[in-house]
């Protein structure tokens, strides 16, 4: 599969401009039922919270090609006129009744494929299919309505998304439809957010996958996010925690709010985020990338900045842009990258020396299992001398819920940053 | 419809007074280990209180000796009653 051409088209049909519409239509007005209930029926809590245009998934559930939308009726003749048919090979006819998505040629095919039942693929392929009738629903999103700052005596769960989401007050996720719409946009920030926290929830190991060297990075990072003095500033007053999100694609994309939501959850600290990358600025008015000459600022908040930069990091690290670069202020996360895979190899092997070099942690994540393997091979094949390990492989805590399939192979289901691991350039120990 | 006192202003109750699903789901992976807690606590009051009503109920004083008073010094008290 040529991974850029299918994000390419991913982010035509799932990008983050959808949610930024969807924010803008929200109607807060109030749910008004006229229905009477029997008083006891009410005291006795039998009636259950009903309200107007709820997903389910009856209402939601349908085959692909009979969709009212047209970009979903779209959508499947892509798959038709593009994807492979796993088991015969042959161009795919045949839409799977149990999950409304076309996997197969035929229905001989689609009996006899293995694999498809042994993992259960249609449910996940029925979620996806779910998931994207509902976004484009029309219906109200009270999920994207974020809180504001953290209260001084707010503590916030980051064991997982519920926790999370109950303990800052968002709206009540009552089902996985409403997750999904929320946790596909703040995966981004509250995976960055659960990995820099005091009260991770990666444990050191063996309880966990954090390894000692990683407990040490994220010590670092920690002592400048919560700094000792209550109401002091901290000990750094010269420049803000830079965190270098290296080609950014979706991430650029974000609304400024739910960027915001990671500084809220650190308020003592002045927070710079610098995209890089050639898709690193996403013009919000023409909703396009574009390239840029230099590089652009956004100031949020007083505590949170946004810089894009759309060169390659390699070419801004050997002009000396971001130097020096220190441990305790800075981090690099790479959202899916692809370290591994054919297509950006090449320029991540001149990236990944300079991120070893700065000693500073760097936190990849990946779309499933597989995805994420590849560049942790590849970077153990590569650089497996300078570097060490900060977490093993493991599921991430706060991956998007919402389950996504790859047009050009049905069969390929992921999640966005299901999967993370991070590593860090090796540091010499001088005895005598 | 009205609204049940405990859903008043609360995002995570049903309109009835429930728990929404969500906040279910919230509280379940400290769940078992707070009824523990709760548990210990009820219980440990509870040891408290009986042990208190057992040890204060009136205790029989039959048996305790009383010196012999005659009949002067009985009606000296008894003046000194009314």
């Amino acid at each position: 599969m040529n991974r850029v051409a299918a994000f390419q088209r991913f982010q035509r049909f799932h990008g983050f401009h959808r949610f930024h519409r969807l924010h803008k239509s929200i109607n807060r007005s109030i749910h008004t039922s006229n229905a009477r209930h029997g008083f006891l029926r009410e005291f006795f809590g039998l009636d259950s919270a009903e309200t107007g245009d709820r997903p389910t998934e009856k209402n939601r559930f349908g085959m692909m090609e009979d969709s009212p939308i047209p970009e979903i009726r779209k959508r499947a003749e892509f798959i038709k006129s593009h994807a492979l048919c796993p088991v015969t090979n042959k161009p795919i006819r045949f839409t799977c009744p149990k999950s409304g998505v076309p996997t197969h040629h035929d229905e001989a095919a689609w009996k006899s494929d293995k694999k498809y039942w042994e993992e259960q693929k249609w449910r996940q392929l029925k979620e996806s299919n779910m998931y994207d009738v509902d976004l484009r629903s029309g219906r109200d999103f009270p999920e994207l309505d974020f809180p504001g700052p953290t209260m001084d005596d707010q503590m916030v769960n980051l064991l997982n998304w519920d926790t999370y989401f109950y303990t800052r007050n968002y709206t009540s996720m009552d089902s996985e439809f409403q997750l999904a719409v929320a946790t596909k946009m703040l995966t981004y920030p509250l995976t960055m957010a659960a990995v820099l926290d005091q009260y991770s929830p990666y444990n050191l190991k063996p309880r966990g996958p954090l390894t000692l060297e990683g407990l040490k990075s994220a010590a670092a990072l920690r002592y400048t996010l919560f700094p000792e003095k209550k109401n002091g500033p901290s000990w750094q007053a010269d420049r803000p925690m830079r965190f270098f999100i290296v080609g950014a694609r979706m991430e650029s994309q974000l609304p400024w709010h739910a960027w915001c939501q990671l500084a809220f959850l650190f308020p003592k600290t002045k927070i710079e985020l610098v995209f890089i990358g050639p898709e690193a600025y996403w013009d919000r008015k023409e909703k396009v990338y574009k390239r840029i000459e230099n590089n652009i600022s956004e100031r949020v908040n007083e505590n949170l900045i946004l810089t894009y930069y759309t060169s390659y990091f390699h070419t801004l690290h050997n002009s000396g842009d971001f130097m020096p670069y220190d441990p305790y202020l800075d981090a690099f996360f790479l959202f899916h990258p692809g370290l591994g895979s054919p297509e950006s190899k090449a320029d991540w092997l001149k990236s990944v020396p300079g991120f070893l070099e700065s000693k500073c942690p760097i936190y990849v994540t990946g779309f499933h299992r597989d995805d994420m393997l590849q560049d942790w091979n590849w970077v153990h094949d590569n650089f497996k001398e300078e570097m060490d390990i900060l977490i093993e492989p493991t599921e991430n805590a706060f991956k998007s819920t919402k389950w996504e399939f790859n047009d050009s192979n049905p069969q390929e289901i992921y999640q966005l940053n299901q999967q993370l691991f991070a590593f860090r350039g090796k540091r010499h120990h001088i005895t005598t | 419809m009205a609204k049940s006192i405990l859903s008043r202003g609360n995002k995570y109750r049903n309109p009835n007074g429930t728990f929404t699903a969500a906040a279910i789901r919230a509280r379940q992976p400290f769940a078992a280990r707070n009824a523990v807690v709760g548990l210990g606590l009820l219980s440990f009051c509870g040891f408290c209180y009986l042990w208190a009503y057992q040890s204060f109920t009136p205790d029989d004083f039959g048996d305790v000796p009383i010196p012999p008073l005659d009949e002067e010094q009985i009606n000296k008290l008894k003046e000194k009653r009314t």
